[in-house]
């Protein structure tokens, strides 16, 4: 078997800290029996509550999981614990056929990967009628959202004039009531924006120019979406994305997107609640392209992602783009895990070309929210007064956006030594996600803004 | 004249745009370059007023110079490097070993449970003894739980390697905590100097900790100490500073405790400055006990029996001495029984087998069989074997059947002081009685016996008592007792961790209808298993270094 996690990896996976704990527990040899593995995929049945032992095996590959027991969360502890026995001894998993139970399931996932679009299955007159829908649906959608952003347009007219200064006083509900008229517009993208203004405001100093920032980006998608038959496919693609119009992911998977093959790390990844949705933010790198991609996962409660990435880890794999004039949001097509790879790929070595970069970003989308700076031969340092800057060779520092604890974790793994360094930019701080050294990977806590 | 100063064109925008057009005015604003040109052109232009409200073009030009503004970021130049950290000379403890101490990390603490803290003790301990360290981004961790424990400074610094004086001298907080064990590994005199600032200047617990540290190696200096500051010290701190005096007690100390003994407005720290004169060998306090003691007990040789003669009222010198008149010591003893108790048990029993020319056993023998004294005789001779840690009487006490010393706070006192060897022989004879099948109480002496002490057993001693719990579990005897829970937990941590692979042996099922036992089974279990987990990947680790080595040889 070639695929081998470390067991820090496999605990990256665990729904929650007390399914990860669970699952160290269980994973001793005493309590599994029929331990097994394939080329593919490793299984082993464990005595729980219940009369029949559990039966939970592990497509590595994916890495995928499946469990016989109860279980909501997902991967459950039988899954971990299956996948911590196996990277830590690896002998008591004896190579042998797989058993039906474990070979329907490889079978059904094999079938559920080479699935053709439905689209494919309707008749040309169905195809058409389906199109001619969907061009209305979209037209009528369009005249929502003109609406919505005239609306918008004169609530921020309002606003000029009568001055941000009195919006501190304003209730929560004052940005609440407005994204709320924009989702009904149709318009979520443009909600989402509003609502952050209501965040920004929350803050105790220093929100007059983050909120003109923010109210400055929302005008110009507005103004943009004015003009949106004048301008460029590329453009046209980027305004709809920020106002919230989602591209298919049947279409671009089917060839509308541009599709790139190559040795991708998970570079930086972390999750947060956004209207009791759940987001993780994957960011991949290329190792031969030099691309970044951003692989967007969504879950409600305590479901699992629908991808399963590990930080760290390289995939191989096709991952098509979401139209734009900045391809940036991705999709999986096809990936297979590639363990063995140590985590490095190239980034820029200094802080002028990494600003040049996100300059020459901005003038194709300006109202880029962040960009994916994977920064090179950079040392982390903090300041007398207890800031952190990221210096490159030529001492030229960038402001990271980071938890104390965090920083004294770069600064110790650093050494006061130069590192590779992967964040997030959103043109005024960089938000650090992990960092690589020595054919290292080291994943660092964000700090919620 | 006043001076105009000329505001950026981000700052006027920004004016207007807080106060809002209908209190400032738009201004017309002028930039060079082609963003003043860009600015311009979004500017109110004649004639399209209408069109063009004045909050549309603030909102155009905030947006072009917020972008402006983004794309523009330049570099924050510094001139100041930082130094970096010297080469690691220890080897990376493995992956296993760093996964097992987050999993400590984790665990939650339930009370004031020492579980937590003495498994990171343990980890701490198996780290430096096979001479690893933490990887260089767990190091800020380790060093931020220094904080909560402090007598683990030492080992941090061990397990930390290099980046643990690299890192400190970046960070002021850790700085000062870890000032102490820095200074501790000073030059001597310059230790015992840090010994007594601390003890000068810390909170309470380090103090404590400083005066236990300075009279082990330094026992006048510590007196020194705390005698210069004892005065102004409030009533708990000069209980326990003086129990830091235990140690190293001559009789040079004899003049400070005395002095206390007589003066001290207390009669808590009269009576414990008085239990420590006592333990001065021929200190005046010990020699007037003695004088004291010989007054009121005799022995008639004839009918081998003690006589006790004591006086109706206690006199002044006594209670100088610390003799109370009304003392509860235990319910079985009257009010003179307590004097002789009081009195006795600050005299070795040495002193008496020289006199009476009996050995211990026999004193012990005699005592018991005193009829109206014999409580009194005996409390007073456990007590005094506490105390003065004489062996052969702590021997006697322990072969005689007729004292349980589970039963009094004497013999609970007893078991705390007894030296390990003895303690750990006598559970280990008295196993047997205790392991028959019977509901009797006796086999909740054994867990009140290994609770009462608070160090580590030995590796026989643990296969002992881990054989008796699996014989115990195996046989489904029903009786742990109500405090098993705590015991059993408290015994895992202490027991011989090479005795760890037995902990499998030990059946806990479902069918097991005594859920107090199952839990506390299981508690003992995970607790076990998991201080085995550690100590064996630090042996697997260092076997596979010795082999690698061996290897390149």
């Amino acid at each position: 078997m070639s695929i081998a996690y470390t067991a820090e990896q496999i605990l990256e996976l665990a729904p929650d800290s007390s399914a990860g704990k669970a699952g160290r527990d269980l994973a001793t040899a005493s309590k599994w029996k029929n331990l097994g593995c394939t080329d593919q995929a490793i299984w082993g049945e464990c005595q729980g509550s219940g009369a029949n032992p559990y039966q939970t095996r592990a497509d590595l590959s994916g890495p995928a999981f499946k469990c016989s027991c109860p279980s909501r969360k997902f991967p459950c502890k039988h899954s971990l614990a299956l996948a911590l026995l196996f990277s830590a001894n690896q002998a008591l998993f004896e190579a042998k056929e797989a058993p039906a139970w474990v070979g329907d399931w490889l079978s059904s996932r094999g079938a559920k990967k080479r699935k053709e679009p439905s689209e494919a299955e309707k008749s040309p007159e169905q195809l058409e009628e389906s199109l001619l829908a969907k061009d209305k649906r979209k037209q009528d959608r369009l005249s929502r959202v003109q609406a919505g952003i005239e609306e918008l347009d004169l609530f921020l007219s309002d606003l000029m004039r009568q001055g941000i200064g009195t919006v501190k006083k304003q209730p929560f509900a004052f940005w609440k009531s407005r994204a709320a008229r924009l989702v009904d517009a149709q318009a979520p993208g443009l909600a989402r924006l509003v609502s952050e203004c209501a965040e920004i405001i929350a803050r105790s100093s220093e929100w007059e120019d983050a909120l003109i920032d923010k109210l400055a980006t929302i005008n110009l998608i507005c103004r943009a979406f004015l003009k949106l038959d004048e301008l460029s496919p590329e453009l046209k693609a980027d305004v709809l994305t920020a106002i919230g119009f989602n591209q298919s992911q049947e279409e671009l998977l089917s060839g509308a997107g541009q599709c790139l093959e190559d040795h991708w790390l998970v570079v930086g990844q972390y999750s947060y609640t956004q209207d009791r949705l759940r987001v993780q933010r994957n960011w991949l790198w290329g190792k031969s392209s030099g691309q970044s991609a951003l692989i967007l996962g969504f879950a409600h409660g305590t479901a699992p992602f629908d991808t399963m990435l590990i930080p760290g880890l390289f995939y191989k794999g096709e991952l098509v783009f979401y139209q734009g004039s900045l391809p940036q949001r991705a999709l999986i097509k096809s990936k297979n895990s590639e363990p063995a790879i140590a985590p490095y790929v190239t980034g820029l070595t200094s802080v002028a070309a990494a600003l040049s970069s996100y300059a020459s970003d901005l003038a194709k989308t300006p109202w880029l929210d962040t960009v994916p700076f994977l920064m090179q031969e950079v040392i982390p340092l903090r300041t007398p007064e207890g800031k952190w800057w990221l210096v490159d060779k030529e001492k030229n520092g960038l402001p990271l956006i980071v938890k104390d604890d965090t920083g004294w974790q770069l600064l110790s793994y650093s050494g006061g030594l130069a590192l590779s360094l992967f964040g997030e930019w959103d043109g005024t701080t960089l938000k650090p996600l992990a960092a690589m050294k020595d054919g290292n990977y080291l994943r660092l806590q964000t700090v919620e803004v | 004249m006043a001076t105009q100063v000329k505001k950026s064109p981000f700052y006027e925008l920004t004016e207007t745009a807080i106060l809002g057009t209908d209190r400032k005015p738009l201004n017309r604003i002028i930039a060079s370059g082609d963003l003043g040109q860009t600015i311009a052109d979004l500017s109110l232009k004649e004639g399209l007023e209408q069109s063009q409200s004045p909050e549309r073009v603030l909102l155009d030009q905030l947006t072009t110079l917020s972008i402006a503004r983004k794309a523009g970021s330049h570099a924050h130049i510094f001139e100041n490097t930082i130094a970096v950290c010297p080469d690691e000379k220890k080897q990376k403890v493995s992956e296993r070993s760093l996964a097992l101490l987050v999993q400590i990390l984790a665990l939650e603490t339930r009370g004031s449970e020492l579980r937590p803290s003495k498994m990171i003790a343990d980890w701490l301990i198996f780290c430096a003894e096979a001479n690893q360290r933490v990887p260089d981004e767990f190091v800020p961790r380790l060093l931020g739980l220094g904080k909560k424990l402090g007598d683990l400074h030492l080992l941090i610094e061990q397990c930390c390697g290099e980046h643990f004086a690299w890192l400190i001298a970046l960070n002021q907080e850790w700085n000062t905590a870890y000032k102490k064990s820095t200074q501790e590994q000073s030059a001597e005199a310059d230790r015992r100097q840090a010994l007594v600032n601390i003890f000068e200047t810390a909170l309470q617990k380090e103090r404590y900790s400083a005066l236990c540290q300075l009279r082990a190696i330094a026992p006048q200096e510590a007196l020194a100490a705390l005698s210069s500051a004892f005065e102004k010290e409030s009533f708990d701190s000069k209980i326990l500073f003086l129990k830091a005096l235990n140690s190293a007690l001559s009789l040079s100390d004899e003049p400070f405790l005395e002095e206390v003994a007589l003066t001290d407005r207390r009669k808590e720290v009269r009576t414990q400055a008085a239990a420590l004169l006592c333990l001065i060998t021929e200190s005046r306090f010990q020699q007037r006990m003695i004088a004291r003691a010989e007054q009121y007990l005799s022995y008639n040789s004839n009918n081998k029996q003690f006589v006790v003669s004591l006086p109706d009222k206690i006199d002044d010198s006594m209670s100088r001495d610390g003799i109370i008149e009304n003392l509860s010591l235990d319910s079985r003893l009257g009010q003179k029984a307590t004097w002789l108790c009081q009195i006795l048990s600050l005299v070795p029993t040495s002193h008496w087998q020289k006199r009476f020319k009996l050995s211990a056993v026999e004193i012990l023998k005699t005592a018991t069989s005193s009829s109206e004294w014999s409580l009194a005789l005996t409390l007073a001779l456990i007590n005094s074997a506490a105390k003065f840690g004489e062996v052969e009487i702590q021997k006697a006490i322990l072969e005689c059947s007729e004292i349980h010393l589970t039963d009094s706070q004497s013999g609970l006192l007893l078991l705390k002081a007894l030296p390990h060897t003895l303690l750990e022989n006598l559970i280990l004879q008295k196993l047997p009685s205790w392991s028959q099948k019977s509901e009797q109480a006796p086999r909740l002496d054994l867990w009140y016996y290994l609770e009462q002490v608070d160090f580590n057993w030995s590796e026989n001693f643990t296969r002992e008592i881990m054989k008796f719990i699996i014989k115990e579990c195996r046989e489904k005897v029903p009786v742990f007792g109500h405090t098993f829970y705590s015991n059993a937990s408290i015994f895992a941590l202490r027991m011989h961790i090479s005795a760890g692979e037995l902990i499998e042996q030990i059946a806990i099922n479902s069918e097991m209808t005594d859920v107090y036992r199952r839990n506390a089974l299981e508690r003992m279990s995970e607790t076990v298993k998991l201080r085995y987990e550690i100590f064996q990947s630090f042996k697997s680790s260092n076997e596979t270094s010795t082999i690698s080595k061996g290897n390149k040889q």
